[in-house]
């Protein structure tokens, strides 16, 4: 017999949920708001203005020692030399087959300190994967000069996106710089009394996001979280839930782990070549995902657009003809283009940069073939400013 | 919560039915729209469809989601509210103003054995005061 499911964890910000008269799901294993007023509403804020979500659910994974660097760079794909305490780096992290185990997000904490941010649903997946790396890593385990520690309770996270965001964020005490920090670059902040809370805050803060605009994530400690969140929703931001959360990021085609990526999906397939240094000697996957990146993966994610109403679903097949050739990685109603889309793992026969040309192409929707056209990914990309 | 309407009957599966003479019609009521959020496609049944109780009346998504609305009694569709699916967010707006179909009730049609359930009743159903 199967365990019931726990209760679902809390968020430091569940009761602002609740209060604000969020829907309330389980996700990940916590209680966190699918939406407040309504999606469409939450999506468009995001779009046009600036909404905050709760992200604190995200998993924290801090990484230190003098071998840590070593150690990074054999785990991921990304160089994480790159990672100097301003710039954030985006990478898969990859089993020795390719297979993706994780997409993450590295900090610099320090000379010798690093801090990866995973999905929560991963999170003892992920602890265990890294710790297990670390400990083949030096051969023996060697606590002086390498440290993997779970650390997710130290910190709550908001996600502040939308065009407005920044200039948004740059209103509250002590974040006036802000806006100084590029695209993809970290920084820490002390906010001022008041604002989130009586005492100053420290903040770390990054101009990094999951919804296709500019926007910033802010890290701190979970007590502070409730305060910060009234103050910003104050200054205008619009709540948004995990419902727009997820049709913001699939109109950006950004990957959702469970969907376009998986144990066994490589990035390679998921279209996130970009993103794996292959001038790196060696790193966990490499020698697969090379293989795939120069002769070609047997399939890949691609954009695909019905020619009818109808609105394919993750799960959905994919035909070309009569034959299957794939499925609907995730599918939805996009509320910027007003129609549904699907991004699908599919059979990818010709080698090339291009995702090779799907004849006759059909999503099955209701149990009936739905014609559907090969589209470029993302499917939206916000407007370049200024 | 807007009131739920007394001039017709509800399904436990959140469709209202508005039967006058051999017709009736069949929509989904405001808590369900509400529970499914915002819809961004309804497909009622076409003219002529055959259903039995039970059997989808219209396929209706939303952002997250699709779900399908039931026939709460049989019949033929006679009419198909192409509004909702030029317009899906009508019956957001308007749940009980917006059928999806109307059907021809098959003979002998008798409502009081449907199984349906009168406003009271639904709004005990669903928690909220009728």
């Amino acid at each position: 017999m199967a365990a019931p499911d726990p209760a679902p964890l809390r968020t430091p910000l569940y009761d602002e949920h609740v209060s604000l008269g969020g829907r309330m799901v389980d996700f990940a294993g916590y209680a966190l708001p699918v939406q407040y007023g309504g999606i469409l509403e939450e999506h468009r804020a995001v779009r046009a203005a600036a909404g905050l979500f709760d992200v604190s659910h995200m998993a924290e994974i801090a990484v230190s020692g003098p071998d840590a660097l070593d150690f990074l760079q054999r785990l991921l794909p990304a160089d994480v030399s790159r990672v100097d305490g301003r710039r954030v780096v985006y990478t898969p992290m990859c089993r020795e087959d390719g297979g993706t185990v994780d997409d993450l997000l590295v900090y610099r904490l320090g000379p010798d300190a690093w801090l990866l941010v995973v999905n929560a649903a991963n999170r003892a997946k992920d602890v265990a994967w890294v710790k297990e790396r670390a400990d083949a890593f030096v051969g023996r385990p060697s606590p002086a000069r390498l440290q993997v520690e779970d650390v997710s309770d130290r910190y709550a996270q908001l996600a502040l996106q939308g065009p407005a965001a920044v200039a948004l964020a740059a209103r509250l005490p002590g974040l006036s710089g802000a806006p100084l920090l590029g695209r993809y670059t970290q920084g820490s902040f002390t906010l001022a009394p008041g604002a989130a809370g009586p005492r100053a805050v420290d903040l770390l803060v990054s101009r990094t996001g999951y919804t296709g605009e500019d926007g910033l994530e802010l890290y701190l400690a979970p007590e502070s979280a409730p305060a910060l969140w009234r103050t910003l929703l104050a200054l205008g931001a619009v709540p948004a839930g995990l419902g727009a959360r997820d049709s913001l990021r699939f109109e950006a085609a950004l990957p959702l782990y469970g969907h376009e990526l998986a144990d066994d999906v490589t990035p390679v397939e998921a279209g996130l070549v970009r993103f794996l240094e292959f001038r790196k000697p060696d790193f966990s996957g490499r020698a697969v995902l090379l293989r795939q990146f120069t002769q070609g993966a047997s399939r890949r994610l691609v954009g695909l657009s019905p020619e009818g109403r109808a609105i394919p679903r993750a799960g959905c097949a994919v035909h070309s003809g009569t034959r299957p050739v794939g499925h609907v990685t995730s599918g939805m109603f996009s509320p910027t283009l007003g129609k549904g889309l699907g991004m699908a793992l599919v059979e990818n026969l010709v080698g090339g940069a291009e995702p090779a040309p799907i004849p006759d192409c059909a999503i099955r929707i209701h149990d009936r073939p739905e014609p559907a056209a090969l589209v470029p990914l993302p499917f939206y990309r916000r407007p370049k400013q200024g | 919560m807007s009131a739920i309407p007394n001039d017709r009957l509800y399904a436990k599966s959140h469709e209202w039915v508005r039967i006058s003479g051999t017709l009736a019609e069949v929509g989904i009521t405001d808590h369900a729209q509400h529970e499914l959020g915002d819809l961004v496609f309804a497909d009622p049944a076409p003219v002529g469809k055959a259903v039995r109780a039970g059997d989808p009346v219209a396929t209706l998504e939303s952002v997250k989601a699709a779900s399908d609305a039931y026939a709460p009694v049989a019949g033929t569709v006679a009419e198909s509210n192409r509004k909702v699916y030029d317009d899906p967010s009508l019956l957001n707006s308007d749940p009980y103003g917006q059928p999806l179909v109307a059907l021809d009730l098959a003979p002998g049609f008798d409502a009081a054995a449907a199984g349906l359930l009168d406003a009271d009743a639904y709004a005990a159903l669903i928690g909220e005061k009728g």
